[in-house]
């Protein structure tokens, strides 16, 4: 009977989850399209142009605009900085699908119902965490294919297919990985954020905040041509757990891997902890 | 707490909770709620708004976690063992909200899917007693039909026992009529119901004994019957003149033991008298209400008495009245009683010593209120 009534709580989710999910895909999927295909006019050009536009740019913008130490004319570098934006993208859909699995039932007021039930609030969560994982997955899903296909048209754009570097379609596959983990570590943060936090607001507030703190800090790594001094912005900035160099390479940063699962482990944990011992009260 | 009317049993109580506290930050938890509610109970539990009756519950079914004390259910500890009790509590909260789009039949089938019961059956039973349109999605109906499908989904699972959360709120009365019968019903099955309200004709209806609950505290833990049968009387006497002797008359009633909630209409020097007499023995004066207003240059008093009638007829008799009228108190009157807020908590406590006293030995023990009549 465990598993019907997990599966029924799965369901009722994602139900609940899919308007907001489908809203999510078509923008990222747009974005992904408009953005890929761009590519096409950047790579017909002279890279060389490219290149002198960016230099161009002061060091800070660069890294506002995160490519910081990208060569746009290489489509590495150009998806790159296009999964920059969608990791952020990610990032928050993240915060909001974990704020969501915690705290929905209690501003909805359906808590009077759910957990009435004999079923643990643990067989709860976890439900509700499935279904978050399944949009979450979802969410990469519709990234990947959107980006994919956009390359399967830009086949004949020069200096794409052939040529030196890597693979452009192992570069589309190594982003979205890495765009599976950050969705892993802001969800936890921000599954986290709502069980601790009595206000749902306020914990929705906190897991935002999380992400924007992330990303300055990411700014502020860039900023540093010796990256190795700016270590402590790093650890503050899941973004760059892994580099854009590191991604595009394929390399697994080993301190900063294990630093992400700690983070999504320990965050999931404390969430559930916490979520099993808060009073549930309407909000 | 035990009641007198049942005889106690060695049976594991539906509810006992002891120093049951559960305390917010800022907000009024409860204090010290000790509960013991029979199995095949109706048990009432009555307060105004904000008292703690949904924080109770609440505790009771684990949605909130208690600061301390203890309360089980059927014997298992309301925190330890939760998915137990639940499988055998059914709930219905006093505002009903349901998942978006869901039609009534599908938010049933989905409440249905916890228990290990098959319960389509009950389902279609309940909803036919009721008149309840399975098919309407729930956001399209009305208040009333949306409470239905809160009956249904609290009983369908047959619970042994029910946590009803001021369910009549929005009900129109033939439901109501036919929500009273269910609740009846069930209890004839053997279900314990755990009833709460803040409007006492409904408690006064169905429910056996009644806890009252008051800024986070059980000051009184009552049979209905005997609460409205028990030597509590509305008194209300009438003066020829206004003068003297009803000044006079005042003040020996404050002075009787047994005399509460005092009202004095028409005698000026006497009513801010009365608001210093709160600590002698029982008088409890001035609550603003104003007793009944009798013609012109007359005046009247208006008390509750509980105690030994020899003892009031005594007093009285002593008196020169041009009135009296010995009545039933509404269970309005006595609830109101409990439940002044600015009422001296020393005496409630008092008198809820006296009152589980009482329940024990029938009410006879108020004979000390005798030993002093009327001067």
């Amino acid at each position: 009977m465990g598993t019907r009534v997990m599966l029924a709580v799965v369901a009722r989710e994602l139900k609940a989850n899919a308007k907001a999910f489908l809203v999510w895909a078509v923008a990222i999927a747009l974005f992904n399209v408009a953005g890929v295909m761009k590519f096409e006019g950047i790579a017909s050009g002279d890279p060389e142009a490219v290149r002198k536009l960016t230099d161009a740019f002061p060091k800070v913008a660069l890294a506002v605009m995160g490519i910081s130490d990208l060569d746009m004319s290489t489509f590495a570098g150009y998806y790159a900085v296009l999964e920059f934006y969608a990791g952020i993208m990610a990032a928050v859909y993240a915060v909001a699908l974990a704020r969501n699995a915690v705290s929905r039932e209690m501003v909805d007021g359906t808590y009077e119902f759910l957990f009435v039930r004999p079923v643990t609030r643990t067989r709860i969560l976890t439900a509700k965490l499935v279904a978050a994982l399944v949009c979450a997955v979802a969410f990469v899903a519709v990234n990947l294919v959107s980006s994919l296909l956009c390359l399967g048209l830009l086949w004949d754009v020069p200096g794409l297919s052939g040529g030196s570097g890597p693979n452009p379609a192992a570069v589309v596959w190594r982003f979205n990985v890495w765009l599976m983990a950050l969705l892993l570590v802001f969800g936890a943060i921000g599954a986290c954020a709502s069980a601790v936090c009595p206000s749902p607001d306020r914990g929705a507030a906190i897991g935002n905040a999380s992400v924007v703190v992330a990303y300055g800090m990411g700014v502020v790594y860039d900023m540093f041509s010796d990256h190795e001094a700016a270590v402590a912005a790093r650890v503050l900035s899941p973004f760059r757990y892994a580099t854009p160099a590191d991604v595009i390479a394929g390399s697994v940063p080993v301190p900063f891997v294990a630093l992400a699962a700690g983070l999504a482990v320990a965050g999931f944990a404390v969430a559930y902890v916490a979520f099993d011992r808060r009073d549930l009260v309407p909000r | 707490m035990e009641s007198g009317n049942r005889g106690v049993s060695c049976e594991t109580p539906a509810i006992l909770t002891w120093h049951l506290t559960k305390r917010y930050g800022k907000a009024r938890g409860i204090e010290d709620v000790n509960l013991n509610v029979h199995e095949g109970e109706i048990f009432g539990f009555i307060g105004p708004n904000g008292a703690g009756k949904s924080t109770t519950i609440r505790t009771l079914l684990g949605l909130i976690r208690r600061t301390s004390g203890e309360a089980s259910i059927f014997g298992l500890d309301c925190d330890r063992d939760r998915t137990h009790i639940l499988e055998q509590v059914g709930y219905l909260p006093s505002e009903v909200f349901y998942y978006d789009g869901m039609r009534a039949r599908d938010l049933l089938k989905y409440a249905a899917s916890f228990y290990r019961k098959d319960c389509s059956a009950r389902i279609r039973e309940l909803s036919a007693k009721l008149g309840l349109n399975l098919d309407q999605k729930v956001e399209d109906m009305s208040l009333g039909n949306r409470k239905k499908v809160g009956i249904v989904q609290g009983l369908m699972h047959s619970p042994r026992l029910i946590i009803l959360d001021e369910p009549t709120s929005g009900l129109d009365p033939l439901v109501q009529r036919a929500f009273f019968d269910l609740m009846l019903e069930e209890n004839r099955r053997g279900a314990t119901i755990l009833f709460s309200s803040h409007i006492l004709s409904e408690v006064q209806r169905i429910c056996d004994r009644v806890a009252i609950i008051r800024e986070g505290r059980v000051v009184a833990v009552r049979s209905v019957a005997e609460m409205r049968r028990s030597a509590v009387k509305r008194v209300t006497i009438g003066f020829a003149e206004s003068s003297t002797a009803a000044a006079a008359a005042v003040r020996t009633l404050e002075a009787m033991p047994g005399v509460r909630s005092l009202n004095a209409d028409a005698i000026g020097a006497s009513a801010s008298a009365g608001s210093d007499a709160q600590s002698s023995g029982g008088s409890d004066s001035g609550s603003g209400a104003g007793g009944d207003r009798i013609a012109s240059g007359t005046a009247s008093a208006s008390f509750l008495y509980e105690g030994d009638c020899n003892a009031l007829i005594a007093a009285l008799a002593g008196l020169d009245l041009a009135d009296v009228e010995i009545a039933e108190p509404t269970l309005e009157e006595v609830f109101m009683h409990y439940y002044q807020p600015d009422g001296d908590s020393g005496e409630l406590c008092a008198l809820d010593a006296r009152t589980a006293e009482a329940q024990n030995r029938g009410m006879t023990e108020n004979r000390g209120a005798a030993e002093r009549p009327a001067r």
